[in-house]
């Protein structure tokens, strides 16, 4: 099955600044593809190349196995986007902007009604949306991406600036979407844990260029094991557990920490050491979250932060 | 032409509840108002009007409607047909949807068009119901007969024409520009440019003075004015469409 989207060492630059570096993004269908990375990495710019809002500068683009400078207009059909904040005429109700949009597109009438309840703007469709919060704002713009029955959409950021419960009504949202439709999903976010949440597959992209591309088993998969140790005789521990062949191995303030590849070997150092007469008054695991493992992979911190 | 169609009939809502429509219908009132107070006292004027009171009314209105009115409206008109784009960051999305980029750039100029051929018709209209009213209050000020409709229409239609060439400009820059007070600092600096006395190609081909110069009682300068205002806005049209559909969204 060919990749929805799929584009080849695509770079785009700003004058001097190197927004988008030889990035190949590979979207599997039906799939939500988590797009992650720190503000100002690229996620953006990505987007609006994926949207043929910008050119590249180098490299292609490919969305459902056309190449997207020739086939603009077929493809942006099949595709529902919502850019950072949604675009809405604040002049205008609810109703109206997305009036605007089936119009452009030629959509059926009978799919306002369907998207407005959907999203839940079925009550506030008739007021003005200058009088939204960011929260109806999003929705509303949700709705207006859907309103091709998109076989992708593209959502940058979308729950930024929602409160927790506008946060998790969007979540619940993108969630139900590609069970109930067969959309695939693209998803920019700066937030890991929304990610992880959300998408099946993640690329990180930091500093325009993609670091990580694969499924959240693989990036989990990656992650390391340290055992933590408090014991009486630290100098007498740290050789002997050089003489068993164990890596990373350190002192951590009173304690003792080292690399491990299973859980069950801190079950073996253990009793090596209370063996040879070593009191072990602590053996714990630390696991790199998560977090750090992207902190570590987008440069945002030098050391890898335990749990 | 499908997308562009599409386009129209959105454009048309979008337009809902806009300043637009006060500017193309406000427009008219207010000149055609002021003009109705002047006349009710024209017997108190200096200068003779010879009771000829619809070539008064004619050549006061149009003179103040195509050196200063008409090219106001058109600056007015550019900043706000983009301003809701800019203010909504609706290029993103309008670029962003199915429909070709040039649809888009056209609607704007297909509606700035048709709101200033709704505002010419308003005016032409308009200048006979002021006749027909100072007639009614004071009979005696020279209104008695027909106004004088196809001299009157040939010459706001003129006016229109010619008017294409800034439109194109006026139209090019609030689309490209995200600055409503740019637009329109622009079109009052070129309205005000225009209104100053010069000789030369300035006096003939500033594109502010173009729509004036369509009555000018020198030799071959309204056939020129209209030439320029409505070929140079045709062809600064098709670049301007050309240009804007093919920029990038940032």
């Amino acid at each position: 099955m060919p990749d929805v989207i799929s584009t080849q060492a695509i770079t785009r630059k700003y004058g001097d600044l190197l927004a988008v570096n030889q990035a190949s993004l590979k979207v599997p269908e039906a799939r939500i593809y988590g797009f992650l990375g720190p503000n100002g990495s690229g996620k953006t710019t990505t987007i609006r190349m994926l949207l043929g809002l910008i050119r590249p500068n180098e490299g292609e683009i490919r969305i459902f196995d056309k190449p997207l400078t020739r086939f603009r207009i077929p493809i942006l059909a099949k595709i529902g986007a919502l850019v950072e904040h949604p675009s809405l005429y604040g002049h205008l109700s609810g109703r109206d902007n997305l009036e605007i949009t089936r119009r452009l597109i030629g959509a059926p009438k009978s799919r306002l009604d369907e998207l407005l309840a959907q999203t839940g703007m079925s009550q506030a469709a008739g007021r003005l949306t200058k009088t939204y919060s960011l929260g109806m704002k999003q929705r509303l713009g949700l709705a207006m991406a859907l309103l091709n029955r998109p076989k992708l959409l593209i959502l940058d950021e979308p729950t930024n600036g929602l409160d927790p419960a506008g946060i998790h009504e969007m979540r619940e949202l993108i969630l139900a979407l590609p069970k109930e439709t067969g959309v695939t999903i693209f998803l920019s976010s700066h937030l890991l844990h929304e990610v992880e949440q959300l998408a099946d597959k993640v690329g990180i992209i930091n500093k325009g260029k993609l670091l990580f591309e694969g499924s959240i088993e693989e990036l989990n998969s990656d992650r390391e094991m340290r055992l933590h140790l408090k014991v009486d005789k630290p100098t007498e521990s740290i050789e002997l557990l050089k003489s068993r062949g164990s890596v990373g191995l350190g002192m951590v303030g009173d304690a003792i920490e080292l690399l491990v590849e299973r859980e069950a070997d801190s079950a073996e150092i253990n009793r090596l050491l209370v063996e040879s007469g070593i009191n072990v008054f602590e053996v714990r695991f630390k696991r790199t979250t998560l977090e750090h493992r992207f902190l570590y992979l987008t440069g945002q911190t030098e050391s890898r932060e335990e749990k | 032409m499908k997308y562009v169609a599409r386009a129209v009939i959105a454009e048309t809502l979008k337009l809902k509840r806009t300043m637009a429509w006060w500017v193309a219908f406000g427009a008219p009132l207010f000149v055609c108002g002021m003009f109705l107070a002047v006349g009710l006292k024209m017997n108190e004027l200096p200068g003779r009007y010879n009771g000829d009171g619809w070539g008064w009314l004619i050549s006061n209105v149009s003179l103040f409607w195509s050196v200063m009115v008409l090219p106001m409206i058109v600056a007015l008109m550019s900043g706000l047909l983009s301003a809701y784009e800019h203010n909504s960051l609706g290029w993103k999305h309008l670029f962003a949807l199915p429909i070709s980029r040039s649809s888009i750039v056209i609607t704007k100029y297909i509606a700035h068009h048709s709101l200033l051929i709704i505002t010419s018709l308003a005016i032409v209209i308009e200048i006979c119901g002021v006749g027909f009213l100072i007639n009614a209050i004071r009979p005696d000020f020279g209104f008695a007969a027909s106004p004088p409709i196809t001299n009157i229409a040939d010459m706001f239609l003129k006016y229109y024409l010619a008017s294409w060439l800034i439109v194109a400009l006026m139209q090019w820059m609030a689309i490209y520009i995200p600055n409503f007070t740019a637009t329109l600092g622009v079109g009052i600096a070129g309205t005000f440019a225009g209104m100053v006395s010069a000789t030369g190609w300035y006096q003939k081909l500033w594109p502010w003075k173009l729509i004036a110069n369509t009555h000018a009682a020198i030799q071959g300068v309204p056939q020129l004015a209209l030439v320029v205002g409505l070929g140079g806005g045709f062809v600064c049209t098709l670049i301007a469409i050309i240009h804007l559909s093919r920029r990038e969204v940032l």
